[in-house]
């Protein structure tokens, strides 16, 4: 059977619903340093010792336990960045912006975060964080506003 | 060494950005039913069905193969999904291959889909971001994919350029003005590229694949049927799959583990000790210019930094000596879903000697890879016309 060309229809909606993400202890442990002292934790591992920020309770490296966290950066090395020219809906910030790959002193791994649209944050640069003021942080990796470039970072205020 | 298993029919629906005439489960049925067509069979003669999609978030709809299996003819029947990010539709014909080559079934259809335009793409990319770490910087796949390709450009400067991207972008759409199925149709030239507007820099307008409506689909089949119904199966003789994490100590995005381990382990299976001289064509998922080449190095069909080269030469064109993306690649159609699934079709195809007008001559041995993830999956699966 063939229809006759009908009147092509939609049908509307939306799905709604809100989370609420368990952190997990040493995920949790890493956001309240964050937002209570500004400092940044990473996570070692017993068994091969690589340092991970992101922190995890486990090692993606060797499948070890989590043994200690060691604080890291705050400075770290630019591992790669995209500029972004225009603003979009959910945009972390105004345009234009760089997302950056950051990989903190100290550890062995990278976060992604983002930059102002500064010609000096390129690979292989120095970033330092930028940290929201304490009554805006919210235990988010956003507490970090984002990197800029080095010896211009607002450090922990 | 498993049993022989083959590809014996592909069907594929036409790549469009707004498929506005039939829903999900009638798209996925389409493609299905033209590959068992395709194979000269008939629904009864399917013993079980893989299913294949990305996240629901981009449908807005939960468990969608309570009512796609259905659709395929196959009720009531036996039925998985398959989900691997944006392999997964190699993932379902390599799990298809699985299902045979373990001699459960004789004969299985893997169907694979997306229609992106029900949703919003990028919103469903970047919710595919950890929610602790990622998801809050609405990274999406452009950004990622321009810091892949940052890092890619950066570290083989100045051997490799801007506009050796650009020139993937030009040859991949050409190619696809020879595929009646792609999207994208439309000559192009290396200064529309790089002139098109900045999307995630390096990454321009033109290096960007679009977002499509679409499934494809394979009917994997044992040997004594393979042989009996048709006269060019595309023989599995290799297939490896491999991930990694995004935070994984020392992750280079620009020469992928987890591309170089999977090529690997299908080259062995395969009997493959030089991919660039053994193998004939190769389909990469290519959703950004610069992916071409990174893959292609990752793959070992070239060397490290000599991705600019292999494109600039003319060597990947479709009468080049080892065309790649034949097709047209993801740059020319992207049902996210289906996209790796169309790289194993369009190598099975060219083996078959059924690519109609992208046909490249003499194809013994072809090579279907895809990506997934944040640069965190990847799959090959290697197609030959004899056993």
């Amino acid at each position: 059977m063939s229809l006759k060309p009908p009147e092509l229809t939609y049908l509307d909606g939306e799905m709604r619903c809100d989370y609420s993400w368990a952190t997990g202890e040493v995920v949790g442990s890493f956001l309240t340093a964050l937002r209570d002292q500004g400092k940044i934790l990473a996570a070692v591992c017993e068994g091969c010792g690589v340092v991970s920020v992101p922190p995890t309770s486990y090692c993606e490296q060797c499948c070890s336990e989590f043994s200690d966290f060691k604080e890291v950066g705050p400075r770290g090395v630019v591992m790669s960045w995209a500029r972004v020219a225009d603003d979009f809906e959910g945009a972390p910030v105004a345009a234009p912006f760089r997302y950056v790959l950051v990989r903190l002193a100290g550890a062995d791994t990278e976060l992604l975060h983002v930059a102002p649209d500064d010609e000096r944050v390129k690979i292989g640069a120095t970033v330092s964080p930028e940290f929201k003021p304490r009554p805006e942080r919210e235990g988010a990796i956003t507490d970090i506003r984002w990197f800029v470039p080095e010896g211009e970072g607002g450090g922990e205020q | 060494m498993t049993r022989p298993v083959a590809v014996i029919g592909t069907g594929q629906t036409k790549y469009v950005s707004r498929r506005d005439d039939k829903n999900v489960p009638e798209i996925a049925r389409e493609a299905g039913m033209r590959a068992i067509e395709d194979a000269g069979l008939d629904p009864s003669d399917i013993d079980a069905v893989v299913i294949g999609s990305a996240p629901e978030i981009f449908e807005g709809v939960n468990f969608p193969e309570d009512w796609i299996a259905p659709a395929l003819g196959l009720c009531p029947g036996p039925v998985m999904r398959i989900h691997t990010g944006g392999t997964v539709g190699a993932a379902t014909g390599i799990a298809g291959f699985y299902h045979v080559a373990s001699g459960m079934f004789d004969c299985v259809l893997a169907v694979a889909y997306q229609k992106l335009s029900d949703g919003e793409a990028q919103y469903g990319l970047s919710a595919c971001y950890d929610p602790l770490w990622d998801r809050d910087f609405a990274c999406g796949a452009p950004a990622l994919v321009g810091l892949q390709s940052r890092q890619y450009l950066d570290r083989h400067a100045p051997a490799v350029t801007e506009e050796h991207g650009a020139m993937v972008a030009v040859k991949n759409r050409k190619n696809a003005l020879l595929n009646p199925y792609a999207q994208i149709r439309r000559e192009i030239t290396v200064a529309d590229v790089m002139s098109s507007p900045p999307v995630a820099e390096p990454l321009k307008l033109l290096d960007c694949c679009p977002t499509s409506d679409g499934a494809a689909a394979m009917v994997i089949a044992e040997e004594r049927k393979a042989r009996r119904h048709c006269a060019h199966p595309a023989w599995f003789t290799g297939v490896g799959t491999c991930s990694e994490s995004p935070y994984v100590p020392h992750v280079d995005m620009a020469y992928p583990e987890s591309c170089v381990r999977a090529a690997q382990q299908a080259y062995q299976m395969a009997w493959i000790y030089e991919p660039a001289k053994e193998l004939d064509v190769a389909e990469v998922y290519e959703a950004f210019s610069f992916q071409e080449l990174i893959w292609c190095e990752a793959l070992g069909l070239c060397g490290p930094g000599e991705g600019g080269k292999m494109v600039e030469s003319g060597r990947t064109a479709l009468d080049g000596a080892f065309p790649v993306n034949a097709s047209g690649g993801v740059l020319s159609a992207n049902p996210i879903g289906a996209s790796a699934m169309i790289r194993q079709i369009e190598a099975a195809m060219q083996v078959m000697g059924r690519a109609g007008e992208h046909q490249v001559e003499g194809v013994h041995r072809a090579l279907a890879h895809s990506w997934g993830g944040a640069i965190q999956f990847s799959t090959v699966t290697i197609f030959a016309d004899e056993i």
